[in-house]
């Protein structure tokens, strides 16, 4: 009996023990599993984006015990959120999602972190067109942004309308061509005019031919740039803004005057009210129903197909920015004629980007995130989800059963990543201006498209009055170092 | 040396030299005490920045890069060509102007309405109130950007149906400053009521009783009477409101952003541009100055100008 009840307690003991060190050393080693654990991630980013990331965030928290937090900032505060952190040495966030534009500042003025190439390597950079892999992730050859949204302006428009058999014969007998998706900015101005001021959708409100993106301070650039390209940006000339060799202004040159010219006059065939049309009303007005056409990011495409925001699924056709026959070149100063539209595809603002700040409270965690929201897998979910302000970015993406499979039509879908990918792979494509100085420039071009475009300027004085602005900017900043950077940023060999 | 007694102190004066004179100096420890930290707080939060301020005009300080270098007068020498700090000068006294006048003369009106209610004058004074008690931002949002939303705001659909046709409010360099200054009117009026109505019904009823004795008008018991005795308070509400209007931002900010082109730029909102978008902190100081030193001019000439009509009131 009394071994027996000695072993009784023996095996009590080691059964309590056993209850005791069991769960400690299951959680013992998930800890040393779970590599962040207790750590804290702050991402910050526009409002009403970058919540979005929470959708993909509970899976890397339960393997890494972090937890991901989001400091959402309204849209046209970022930059200056950013900046003021970053200058006042303030932690803001572990995380910034943001602009490429304002991120390559950061990357020029040593304020983010590289990312350490065993990050790298779960990003899937060689399925990224060179174009974002150089000009949106790096600076000066070392990488620093994570991927997660393209960006390219794009031209989408109402398919149904084109393809009404009575808006045909109508359009035909009213400008004695055929109605299609525009190729050049004279059709898309034909076509706005024909569309505008009527009621099409039959809800007993005005319809209109467009609706674009002149607001300063919200996207005036993109708006006007998008359009500009097709006549200032010559297919032999690298270079778009600058001169290269001089850094003097081309914005003001005869192909960006014309430009403006015609975008002020393409205004009265929008919405009266254009002006004050920011990102979200532009996109509201298109999806609403109330434009024929429209100029955007792909951002379209996705928001089109969302039954709850949308009345036009399924009535959407998406093609490459128009072009102009007529292009500038700075070369020769003269203008040339092409026999098609000279295209040049606008990868305007540049995309939503992570950069992690030197202030980051823990480098490590925060490019775990960062590569894990980066990687192929949750950017293909985040590229279809709308609202989440992530356009292509990769090949992968570009792949129609993708896009079928989060509701668009076959054709639709299938013009879509065709429009995408033949901006991506266009020789001459423009990508958006990334030096110091960017907000300088961009504010003094933007104050000048919009006194153009309401009239309180005309073109040719409103870019005398902007590039003259640019070249003090340039003087400031030193035209030495400007330059540089120019042609750093646009590749030229020997920079 | 004999310790001279100064004139002024010939005659003695209680409480110094006297046991009184030991109580004052016994409590100094106490007084400093109390007096102290908001010294501390004033020299802290407002004479140091003050100072730092005057000092970043004469820097190229970015908020992006580390390190300031003194440039001596190059900022002010840049804000003499700055074609935007001009027009931001023009749109901001303008907009001061305006928004300063029309709100004394509303405020004025309804304030000698309601002083002649008898009943219910609590009432009204808490209603106008209320605009004043609204974040400008949400102001801006409501009043500037939905209510005068040239497609689906309210104010232009009625335009419509009466066949007046829409107005561009935000489009129209020319109109836009319109609209900033009646979403100004509509919140801060209440503000120059309720000191016009304190001031109104503190006036004494006599000289009025007299003028009605001696058979004056209406017309001219207000412009002979009412404003001459109302003065001191105009002087102090326009003042106050005036200085607002200098320094308007947020409902510019939310209606306009500013354009179109540069039609509602305020100076303020160019600091703002150019020291936190832009980064640029040292010509951002300087700007602020610039609107500090106008802001100054302006309030020195206006005291100096309205002081004797002030004096006579008294």
């Amino acid at each position: 009996m009394q071994i027996a009840r000695r072993r009784l307690v023996v095996l009590a003991t080691a059964a309590l023990l056993g209850l005791v060190v069991t769960p400690s050393s299951v959680l013992l080693t998930r800890a040393q599993d779970r590599p962040f654990e207790g750590a804290e991630v702050v991402v910050s980013g526009p409002a009403g984006q970058v919540e979005c990331i929470l959708n993909w965030t509970a899976d890397w928290e339960e393997e890494t015990g972090a937890t991901v937090l989001v400091n959402p900032i309204p849209f046209s505060d970022v930059d200056s959120k950013v900046l003021t952190a970053t200058g006042t040495g303030t932690f803001l966030a572990d995380v910034y999602y943001l602009g490429s534009q304002t991120a390559g500042q950061l990357m020029g003025a040593g304020q983010v972190l590289e990312v350490p190439a065993e990050y790298q390597e779960s990003l899937g950079l060689d399925d990224i067109p060179e174009i974002y892999n150089q000009f949106q992730l790096s600076w000066n050859g070392k990488m620093y942004g994570i991927p997660w949204d393209g960006d390219m302006l794009m031209l989408n428009y109402r398919s149904d309308l084109l393809a009404d058999p009575t808006f045909q014969q109508a359009f035909k007998e009213q400008f004695g061509s055929d109605l299609a998706a525009p190729q050049s900015w004279t059709e898309y101005a034909n076509i706005a005019e024909f569309f505008s001021g009527k009621d099409w959708d039959g809800d007993g409100a005005t319809d209109y031919g467009l609706v674009e993106l002149p607001m300063r301070r919200n996207h005036a650039w993109n708006g006007f740039l998008s359009r500009a390209t097709g006549y200032a940006k010559h297919p032999d000339d690298p270079a778009f803004f600058f001169d290269p060799e001089t850094m003097t202004p081309r914005i003001n040159n005869p192909g960006f005057v014309k430009a403006l010219d015609d975008w002020t006059n393409a205004l009265q065939w929008g919405p009266p009210d254009m002006l004050a049309y920011d990102w979200a009303a532009n996109a509201q007005s298109f999806i609403g129903g109330h434009a024929a056409l429209n100029i955007q990011w792909g951002d379209i495409g996705p928001m089109s197909v969302d039954p709850e925001a949308s009345v036009v699924k399924d009535k959407v056709g998406f093609d490459t920015v128009p072009g102009s026959t007529e292009v500038w070149n700075p070369a020769t100063d003269a203008w040339e004629t092409m026999v098609t539209p000279n295209k040049a595809p606008f990868a305007g603002f540049g995309g939503w980007i992570y950069v992690v700040p030197a202030l980051t409270r823990n480098a490590d965690a925060s490019f775990d995130l960062a590569s894990h929201l980066g990687s192929p897998e949750v950017r293909l979910k985040a590229v279809t989800t709308p609202g989440c302000g992530a356009n292509p970015s990769s090949l992968a993406q570009l792949d129609p059963a993708v896009w079928v499979a989060a509701g668009f039509s076959a054709e639709a879908a299938d013009a879509y990543t065709r429009a995408i990918e033949d901006s991506l792979t266009d020789p001459n494509v423009v990508f958006d201006l990334r030096i110091p100085g960017i907000q300088d420039y961009k504010d003094s071009l933007e104050i000048a498209i919009t006194k153009a475009l309401s009239g309180e300027a005309s073109s040719r004085a409103a870019l005398d009055e902007a590039a003259a602005e640019w070249e003090r900017i340039t003087d400031r900043l030193g035209r030495d170092q400007q330059g540089q950077y120019y042609r750093e940023s646009l590749g030229i060999a020997g920079a | 040396m004999a310790r001279q007694t100064s004139p002024m102190l010939a005659t003695p004066v209680p409480g110094i030299g006297t046991a009184a004179g030991h109580r004052v100096a016994r409590t100094k420890p106490v007084a400093g005490f109390f007096v102290n930290p908001a010294a501390i707080v004033v020299v802290l939060l407002s004479i140091f920045p003050f100072v730092l301020s005057l000092a970043m005009t004469f820097s190229n300080w970015n908020l992006l890069y580390t390190g300031a270098q003194f440039i001596g007068l190059d900022n002010w020498q840049r804000l003499l060509g700055d074609a935007t700090f001009r027009r931001s000068v023009t749109n901001t006294l303008w907009m001061t102007a305006a928004g300063t006048v029309i709100q004394y003369a509303i405020g004025l009106g309804l304030a000698l309405s309601v002083l002649r209610i008898r009943r219910g004058q609590r009432f009204f004074r808490l209603v106008f109130l209320l605009p004043m008690m609204i974040s400008p931002a949400a102001v801006g949002y409501i009043i500037g950007r939905m209510q005068f939303s040239e497609t689906q705001g309210p104010i232009n659909d009625i335009l419509r149906h009466l066949e007046l046709g829409a107005v561009p409010w935000i489009s129209n360099p020319a109109m836009a400053p319109w609209t900033i200054v009646i979403a100004d009117v509509w919140q801060w009026t209440s503000f120059m009521f309720v000191l016009l109505l304190a001031g109104l019904q503190s006036l004494p009823e006599e000289p009025f009783e007299a003028a009605q004795v001696d058979g004056a008008s209406s017309w001219q018991i207000f412009v002979q009477l009412t404003l001459p005795m109302l003065m001191p308070v105009t002087v102090t509400a326009v003042l106050i409101r005036s200085l607002e209007l200098f320094k308007l931002i947020d409902l510019v900010r939310v209606i306009t952003a500013g354009g179109p082109g540069t039609a509602t730029q305020t100076v303020t909102l160019y600091v703002y541009d150019l020291a936190l978008n832009r980064g640029d902190m040292g010509y951002g100081a300087t700007v602020a100055y610039a609107l500090l030193i106008l802001v100054t001019i302006y309030a020195l000439i206006y005291l100096g100008v309205t002081r004797r009509s002030v004096e006579n009131a008294r």
